[in-house]
């Protein structure tokens, strides 16, 4: 059961707005809305909450390296740097408030913020996608007109469901997929990784994080697996003996200069994958040992 | 031209107009002379008083299906620029000499020329008939913070209230871009 901090049967008033891109900066706007569209906005969040509680599964904490389906619940915490967008537009003394009717169909993403009756917020988020319409002729040349046109310019499409959905502590994510684009994740994780980098330098001092810096300042999946290793505190504790032999193990070339231990360039991807315990080796026959990746794992033990 | 007349360009535009409304009140109860026939003049006048006013209501009417809620950082009552309205723009109209047609002209295009200056300075709150109901008009800077999606863009409140709330929100309705309607 998911614990909203929200009442979804008490909503007092909503909001709802688009996220454009001004000059290429972002800028969320409100749309004014006539009252009647609120029930439709309830049904699509009430949708939302019904498929993510549908597996009746302790939903996942997100991370920035892990493969999801394309429908999956996880969660991630409001002060997380990577739920920068969702925080923003969640604490936002309401933004400013203009008709865009030319500039909907034009939009990032769309959103409602829901007001209970205690003045709390629920947000609900959904990628905006184009999409075309064969509509009618206008109701006098329908008349004498009955074919279907190509339409749609000035439609808005709500779908079922909202990509994700914001309360005051928790974001509840039913896509992640567009939960990387609605937040812009590479571009983040990228910045990140310096900042991360520098934390993993402090955490294994055995270790020369030379080439981490160019590789994975540059590269979205370097990043992705140093954000998720930093942020999973899987970087502490590591002891040096058992790094090496499981680098050995796998395939992951390690040498040893001056006390430290050396990476190759051919080898950050995976040694980053070791970090983030998504290679392992297998041992159940006699025939030679079988190594793996696991693109999506999660632990036993949590 | 659809485009214009649904954006708030053209609600602004209106307003402007219906804030001139006893400008055309007073020419049409005046009977000055004028270098010609006073019938379509008139006809013209009722109707630059009534279209604006009648859309005016029309739009009051539907911004009343959706709330906004605004935050007040600061409010600032500015009745005073109603009255400097009043006496600056709209009180010389009703002076003025029509029965020649030099004069008639520069009348006219003078009044052209207001007009579009007060809907390029958006100026269309200025308007004495809501002045008349009771509403006073203030200046307001929404709420400072350094969240980069907050608005901070001030606007202009009509409202009937004396004050508002400093620091605060307040449900209004939405006129035009940047002027709320508060109960």
């Amino acid at each position: 059961m998911i614990e909203l901090d929200f009442d979804l049967d008490n909503i007092s008033r909503f909001e709802f707005g688009i996220h454009l891109r001004v000059e290429g900066e972002p800028k969320p706007c409100l749309v004014p809305t006539s009252r009647e569209v609120l029930p439709s906005f309830l049904e699509i969040a009430q949708n939302t909450l019904h498929e993510m509680q549908r597996n009746k599964v302790e939903p996942r904490c997100y991370e920035p390296s892990e493969k999801y389906a394309s429908r999956e619940y996880v969660t991630i915490r409001l002060d997380d740097d990577l739920a920068d967008e969702m925080r923003l537009l969640f604490e936002a003394v309401p933004p400013p408030c203009q008709s865009t009717l030319d500039d909907i169909v034009s939009a990032d993403y769309y959103f409602v913020r829901f007001y209970d009756s205690s003045e709390r917020m629920l947000l609900g988020m959904r990628r905006n996608r184009s999409f075309k319409a064969l509509i009618r002729s206008s109701f006098i040349l329908r008349w004498i007109d009955d074919t279907l046109q190509l339409g749609g310019d000035n439609i808005l499409r709500l779908d079922k469901n909202f990509d994700c959905l914001v309360d005051s502590k928790t974001v509840h994510v039913l896509h992640p997929d567009t939960f990387i684009c609605l937040t812009n994740q590479q571009k983040l994780i990228l910045d990140s990784a310096a900042k991360n980098l520098d934390s993993l330098s402090a955490e294994m001092p055995f270790f020369r994080c030379d080439t981490l810096d160019d590789y994975a300042t540059t590269h979205p999946r370097a990043a992705a697996y140093l954000a998720a290793i930093v942020t999973g505190n899987r970087h502490r504790g590591i002891l040096p003996d058992n790094l090496r032999d499981l680098c050995r193990d796998t395939g992951i070339n390690l040498k040893e200069e001056e006390g430290q231990l050396i990476l190759d360039k051919e080898d950050v991807l995976g040694f980053l994958q070791v970090l983030d315990r998504r290679r392992y080796r297998i041992e159940l026959t006699d025939s030679n040992p079988e190594q793996y990746l696991a693109p999506s794992r999660r632990s036993l033990s949590a | 031209m659809t485009q214009f007349i649904g954006s708030y360009k053209f609600l602004r535009f209106i307003l402007v107009l219906s804030s001139f409304g006893p400008v055309f009140l007073f020419w049409l109860i005046q009977r000055n002379h004028l270098p010609f026939n006073r019938l379509p003049f008139d006809i013209a006048c009722g109707l630059l008083f009534a279209i604006p006013n009648l859309v005016l209501l029309l739009r009051i009417k539907i911004a009343r299906k959706s709330l906004a809620y605004i935050s007040i950082g600061s409010a600032d009552d500015r009745r005073q620029d109603v009255v400097g309205y009043l006496l600056a723009m709209l009180l010389p109209f009703y002076s003025f000499d029509m029965s020649t047609w030099p004069n008639f002209c520069a009348i006219m295009v003078a009044l052209a020329m207001i007009v579009f200056l007060f809907w390029k300075l958006h100026m269309h709150h200025l308007n004495v008939i809501f002045a008349l109901l009771g509403y006073r008009v203030f200046a307001v800077s929404p709420v400072k913070t350094k969240n980069p999606y907050s608005n901070t863009q001030p606007y202009t409140i009509l409202t009937r209230r004396e004050t508002l709330p400093v620091g605060g929100t307040i449900n209004a309705y939405l006129l035009s871009k940047g002027l709320y309607l508060v109960k």
